[in-house]
């Protein structure tokens, strides 16, 4: 942005603070690892970008479910595009989530002080798993509606309130449109607004901490090495007598 | 001639903008694309069967209705449509909507209505006023009443809506 517009908006918002908060922190050695988040984050704006246009042509309803996804496929320009990209960076957002979580046990960037981070990822990848459950229902044809079956079968299964959750999730005794429709509302209201909560404060963290840096071994320093150690040797020694005392 | 020096910063930031600028347009236009796309769309219509050749009066229109299946998205919707008929020899015709262009009210015909331009079409929501072949004469109007394709086949004629 030009020098002079930028300074005008600043005045009177302040954006370049934020700005150079997120984009311009200072960041230690990171690897190819540390970008798994992002690219999950983008994965996401497609799949809010692509899922808010569909819902312009798709409709919930039985008799017109899996026609109306027919039309966007092969008569709308580019539809096949759109529902493509829907479907392909849903797979991807789970792979891409799981690599993520990887990195970050691996790294150990979960500890202090990023425990919050870690429970809103934790609870992201919920998110996402749920979004998959109620999603690939939408198509409305044989394999969403037997996969669905089978998935709400294993909810049928946990111990005592598998009944009661499997009819929660159908929204009555069998899979039905009533199912359709509630995993519709779910799939494209209650779960984008938890997932805009949880990024926001997810991300709000990542910048407050700042990047983990990646763990490696402690250079020794020359000299008190020694001293240190054995200093630290003797007193791992009297703890242990402590402790057999008591 | 002298290259002035792009800082290696500055280059990145840039390299970053437009590739960031890049994917949002490889996302964004295909979007606006599908949404707009079918709105802008002319299908046209189908060849309407409306009766045999000799049936229509060579002395004024005749109004006819037939029902017609659109296909809207992936619904097909029955929808009416009323058109006058008008030959002066029952070879060439003349096929007009009944709807008046002023806001869509339905048009009918009358012998007399004006002393100076005779029969024409007359709309009663606000007084519009078509000559026989549907052209302006009086009131709101703000086009000539809508025509329609026509062809004669095998002594039938049909007509397909522009």
């Amino acid at each position: 942005m030009g020098t002079r517009v930028g300074d005008w908006i600043d005045q009177r918002s302040g954006w370049r603070e934020s700005w150079n908060r997120i984009f311009l922190a200072r960041i230690p050695n990171i690897s190819w690892g540390h970008t798994l988040g992002a690219a999950t984050l983008m994965a996401v704006v497609i799949l809010l970008i692509t899922g808010l246009v569909l819902t312009v042509y798709y409709v919930s309803s039985p008799s017109d479910a899996h026609q109306s996804v027919q039309y966007i496929t092969n008569v709308v320009p580019l539809g096949w595009l759109i529902r493509g990209l829907h479907h392909w960076a849903a797979s991807a957002l789970v792979i891409l989530s799981v690599a993520h979580l990887v990195r970050v046990v691996i790294h150990g960037a979960y500890k202090y002080p990023r425990e919050f981070t870690w429970f809103s990822g934790i609870a992201l990848l919920l998110l996402v798993f749920a979004f998959g459950l109620t999603g690939s229902l939408l198509p409305w044809d044989q394999r969403a509606y037997w996969a669905t079956e089978v998935r709400i079968e294993v909810f049928a299964t946990v111990p005592f309130i598998g009944d009661w959750l499997a009819r929660f999730l159908q929204g009555g005794e069998q899979l039905s449109s009533l199912t359709l429709s509630r995993f519709y509302a779910a799939h494209v209201w209650l779960f984008p607004l938890l997932l805009f909560g949880l990024v926001a404060a997810h991300l709000r963290l990542v910048v407050r901490h700042g990047v983990s840096a990646t763990p490696k071994e402690e250079p020794r320093r020359r000299g008190d090495s020694r001293r240190r150690e054995e200093a630290l040797k003797r007193e791992e020694a009297l703890k242990r007598e402590e402790a057999s005392l008591l | 001639m002298k290259m002035r020096e792009l800082p290696r910063r500055e280059f990145l930031a840039r390299m970053v903008g437009a590739v960031g600028g890049g994917l949002a347009a490889l996302l964004g236009i295909p979007a606006a694309v599908f949404v707009i796309g079918p709105s802008q769309q002319r299908t046209g219509g189908d060849w309407v069967p409306l009766g045999a050749v000799e049936e229509f009066p060579l002395e004024k229109p005749r109004l006819m209705s037939a029902t017609v299946a659109k296909q809207q998205g992936w619904v097909i919707e029955e929808q009416e449509l009323s058109v006058f008929v008008s030959t002066e020899d029952g070879v060439d015709f003349v096929a007009m909507s009944d709807r008046c262009t002023h806001l869509g009210c339905r048009v009918r015909y009358v012998d007399e209505i004006d002393e100076a331009a005779g029969p024409g079409f007359f709309c009663p929501c606000h007084n519009g006023v078509f000559d026989a072949e549907g052209g302006i004469v009086a009131g709101p109007i703000p086009t000539p009443l809508d025509r329609l394709e026509t062809k004669v086949e095998e002594g039938q004629l049909f007509v397909r809506e522009l």
